[in-house]
């Protein structure tokens, strides 16, 4: 959670900084975060590549397992896009949204530099709430809708923030499952935001 | 687009460097950093836009509506895949 408010920190910084008309002429440029995205997509590469103990665990899949991540992503994808499109929005942005999968700093950054920064500030907050949902209603989530449902609204989340929680409430039996969809649909966001818009 | 050319160039020159596992701190100290900076570029481009500042109420409520529709997508769909392979 500390991680999260810092890296809220410097959003909130910057549009302080560019309410009060105070942004440096330079940074105002679009190219500079165009080159620095390219830079962040190479080396979010680079770690998934160089990640042996995460490759390891999607060796251990399985046709249940596998499906796990799977649903969650085409459910987060097709819920946010019929979601959208019932209060007369795009159903491909409201779907580019729903790829984010919780992992609100990524999504949001590749559909404002891609795309459209409006929407880039729908996705963050989005799916910062999703984590915030996630982390807050997991006990109600695990009586209501059973044992994987915190997990699916954990989406990309459950490998890390909100793996602790996720045990806690569906067991220790659930911790491997909630890891292999974590790392499953983290690896998805960068490959799926970009296909879909 | 590109961007999923740099995406796949990285996970090519990350797997040539695997064990290499000095680097792997720094690269993921320097994702850390890269999301920060573009994260205040994305508040400075957001502040200095008039249509944001004026409708932040009505881009939050999309972004609620959003959220919901994806939580309750994921969980109904992974809900068969629980009845089907998971629940004893």
């Amino acid at each position: 959670m500390k991680g999260a408010l810092i890296t809220l920190l410097f959003f909130v910084f910057g549009c302080v900084l560019s309410l009060n008309e105070l942004t440096p002429e330079v940074l105002l440029e679009h190219d500079l975060s165009t080159y620095a995205l390219y830079g962040l997509m190479t080396l979010v590469g680079v770690s998934l590549g160089m990640d042996e103990a995460s490759i390891n665990i999607l060796k251990k899949a399985n046709l249940g397992l596998l499906l796990v991540p799977v649903s969650i992503g085409f459910g987060s994808i097709v819920g946010s896009g019929i979601a959208y499109w019932l209060i007369s929005e795009s159903f491909t942005e409201g779907m580019a949204v729903g790829a984010g999968f919780g992992y609100y700093s990524l999504s949001s950054i590749i559909i404002s530099n891609t795309y459209d920064s409006i929407l880039g500030v729908i996705a963050l907050l989005s799916n910062i709430s999703r984590e915030l949902l996630s982390l807050l209603l997991a006990p109600v989530l695990v009586k209501v809708f059973g044992k994987m449902s915190p997990i699916a609204s954990a989406g990309a989340t459950s490998m890390d923030t909100t793996l602790p929680v996720i045990t806690r409430f569906s067991g220790k039996e659930y911790a491997i499952v909630a890891l292999f969809s974590g790392i499953v649909l983290t690896i998805l966001v960068p490959l799926l935001i970009p296909l879909i818009l | 687009m590109e961007t999923l050319i740099f995406l796949v160039g990285g996970i090519f020159l990350g797997f040539l460097l695997r064990k290499k596992n000095r680097l792997r701190e720094g690269v993921e100290k320097s994702i850390t950093v890269m999301i920060w900076v573009l994260l205040l570029f994305l508040g400075i481009a957001i502040g200095a836009n008039q249509q944001v500042v004026d409708n932040i109420h009505i881009i939050g409520g999309k972004a609620i509506v959003l959220t919901l529709g994806g939580v309750l997508g994921s969980i109904a769909c992974s809900y068969v895949v629980y009845l089907k392979y998971f629940k004893r």
